[in-house]
């Protein structure tokens, strides 16, 4: 980096997980003196490790911790930090504390208040979207008690609509409807849940598309004017509105479309002032893009842009915290492969539920191709306070058959084992999908109606009994790899001595 | 009789025409074993990681908890039980909680490890009294090592209410 007027002196981290490591593991790189806080709970976490000093916020929920503006700043103050970087969740998309951490003469790693402001707000940001010309769904906002309003709304955009918060973030509360007698209810009732989640309760009335796919483009942009892309990640398998995992680049796009929707995103980004990294994304019906929203922040799956572009978006982040310009012109950025990511989640594979404890043993994978983010450890306790995402396994390889086989494999090597279950199986079932595989998936792939997991079977449950059962014969002997042919019995061997 | 461990807390019965797997692999890296084997000539991976006297199994990416520890059921105290702790991993002894003699409840730390600079704690598996402990604090010892015997309880002392 070339020197300048302003330098990062010392780095809070306001987040936690996999988050918080990522971050913290670019400020170890770039000798950067880093704070990380955390909970009470978390007291153990791995991220500790790799800051320069931690603060502990004493509780357990988000509110009175990691998401606690007050909290968070006074921790950065107190330890001296110039900068802070919220990561992803809790605080990254907060417009007020971007302003708190500015008052408090930190340095927010992030886009300005006003941007965050906008980019929450779906109706300031859709008008401004499209006055530039890009598209976005029919659709308005509506308050409850608006039944002219969305009235005209709904003949505008025929049915069915998906109804959601007009300030929300995530697909929190969203809503589908395809009968016109139901709408009014839903519409109360998604104000109803705004308001609560997000103080306001005004709702967002789209056009919904059954088959649609969900393409993002990674973007970045510096205080100086300049604005480039990344290219595209396809994101369109999800559930919940939560994606379980990700491709760079999309598959089955034209060039054509992807130029489109790349220049799209440069659009929205000069649009908004936009001066940070961020995610621009859009839904794509197979002929035409429809802008959704901006994700202002460090996105979790950042990790396979890298992999294919070979930039630290965290460190360009920083980069463009610090004032300075991006380093890099739109035609240096030039894709190499196929990344994948995968998502693994504390979760039962077949109920999909979370289920929280304690992790006794930790193996990851590695190999050619391979990148894992986590932060679990042995002794890591997954808590229902917090997100149960455990970690990103990522490959990255020439094609796509190249990188699924490599990150298939990677997921066949990982060990988290505790009183919690992963959702590792339902990821090597989408992976041997052929539809998956084809690319002619759209998001609606993981609903039960398309996919399902089957329990496992007594007979697995004989066998996981039987392999037991044969290390514990075996534990005695230390022998460090061992090979045989003999048949071997619940019991004991029974070989052909 | 040979036994089976539970699974997820469940008893798989013994089946002799049924339990026979051949082992064509197994690698081990501390208490991760890697093994390929074949059943009903069918091969398949698993992940077998050995915690304390559990040990938990990943087939096909689903995790099953295998526990050859006494059951929490009724007629466990009939069945033949582990009476000893072993260390789980090479580790170091760093502290001993029951002496020889000591009466210890289900549960309660024994011991505690240290290894690759992480500490953790033995409990007790099931109530009794502590006998052969024969390590020391700041033995090292290999994976599987006898540390100490807990003797259950006899069953006449806990079936027969006091007189």
């Amino acid at each position: 980096m070339t020197p300048s007027d302003f330098e990062i002196r010392k780095l809070l981290v306001a987040n936690r997980g996999v988050a918080a490591v990522r971050i913290l593991k670019t400020c170890r790189e770039l000798g950067i003196p880093s704070v990380a806080i955390h909970s009470t709970p978390d007291r153990g976490s791995a991220h500790l490790g790799y800051a320069t000093e931690c603060v502990e916020l004493q509780g357990a929920s988000a509110e009175e911790t990691y998401a606690n503006p007050e909290r968070v700043v006074d921790a950065a103050r107190r330890a001296g930090c110039d900068a802070l970087h919220p990561g992803y969740g809790f605080l990254s998309e907060d417009a007020d504390f971007a302003e708190l951490c500015g008052s408090s003469g930190l340095t927010f790693v992030g886009p300005s208040p006003m941007t965050l402001a906008l980019t929450r707000n779906k109706a300031a940001c859709l008008e401004i979207v499209r006055a530039v010309g890009v598209p976005a769904l029919p659709g308005g906002v509506v308050r409850e008690h608006e039944p002219e309003r969305l009235e005209a709304i709904v003949r505008e955009t025929g049915l069915p609509v998906m109804v959601k918060p007009a300030n929300g973030a995530g697909g929190l509360g969203s809503r589908i409807v395809s009968q016109r007698s139901e709408l009014d209810d839903v519409v109360a009732s998604v104000s109803a849940q705004a308001a609560k989640l997000f103080r306001d309760g005004a709702v967002l009335v789209e056009r919904f598309v059954p088959e649609a796919r969900h393409i993002e483009v990674q973007i970045a942009a510096d205080s100086h004017g300049s604005v480039v892309h990344f290219y595209e990640r396809e994101c369109s398998l999800q559930r919940h509105h939560q994606k379980v995992i990700e491709e760079a680049p999309s598959p089955n796009l034209s060039s054509a479309a992807r130029e489109t929707v790349v220049a799209f995103a440069a659009d929205v980004a000069r649009a908004l002032d936009y001066v940070g990294i961020g995610t621009v994304e859009f839904l794509f019906d197979g002929t035409s893009y429809y802008f959704l929203e901006v994700n202002p922040r460090l996105q979790v799956e950042h990790g396979i842009t890298e992999l294919t572009t070979g930039v630290d978006f965290v460190a360009l982040q920083l980069r463009i915290a610090a004032r300075l310009p991006l380093g890099t012109t739109q035609s240096e950025i030039r894709p190499t492969g196929y990344a994948v990511e995968a998502r693994v989640y504390a979760e039962d594979p077949v109920t999909r539920l979370p289920t929280p404890g304690v992790i006794q043993a930790v193996r990851l994978p590695s190999g050619h191709g391979v990148r894992v983010d986590t932060f679990v450890l042995p002794g890591t306790e997954i808590t229902s306070h917090y997100d149960p995402m455990l970690a990103n396994v990522m490959a990255h390889g020439v094609d796509k058959p190249t990188a699924l086989r490599r990150l298939a494999e990677a997921l066949r090597q990982v060990a988290i084992v505790g009183d919690l279950r992963t959702n590792i199986p339902l990821l090597l079932q989408i992976l041997e999908d052929p539809r998956f595989q084809d690319g002619g998936y759209h998001t609606d792939f993981l609903t039960r109606k398309h996919f399902n997991i089957a329990a496992p079977d007594e007979e697995l449950r004989r066998l996981a009994a039987l392999a037991a059962s044969f290390v514990r014969s075996t534990a005695s002997e230390a022998t460090p790899a061992t090979t045989t042919t003999s048949g071997w019995r619940g019991g004991g061997w029974r070989g052909s001595r | 009789m040979r036994r089976l461990p539970t699974v997820d807390g469940a008893p798989i019965a013994p089946d002799e025409a049924n339990d026979e797997i051949a082992v064509v692999r197994h690698q081990r890296y501390g208490s991760v074993h890697d093994l390929t084997f074949v059943k009903d000539a069918r091969a398949r991976n698993a992940i077998v990681v050995r915690v304390g006297d559990a040990a938990y199994v990943i087939i096909e990416g689903h995790t099953f908890k295998c526990s050859f520890g006494a059951a929490s059921t009724a007629h466990a105290s009939t069945q033949a039980v582990s009476n000893v702790i072993r260390s789980p991993m090479a580790c170091r002894l760093i502290a001993i909680y029951k002496q020889n003699g000591e009466r210890v409840a289900a549960g309660e730390p024994m011991v505690r490890l240290e290894s690759m600079k992480l500490e953790s704690i033995i409990n007790a598996p099931h109530a009794g009294i502590v006998t052969s402990l024969a390590a020391s604090v700041g033995d090292s010892l290999p994976e599987g090592t006898s540390i100490a015997t807990i003797e259950p309880p006899s069953t006449d002392e806990e079936a027969q209410p006091p007189t």
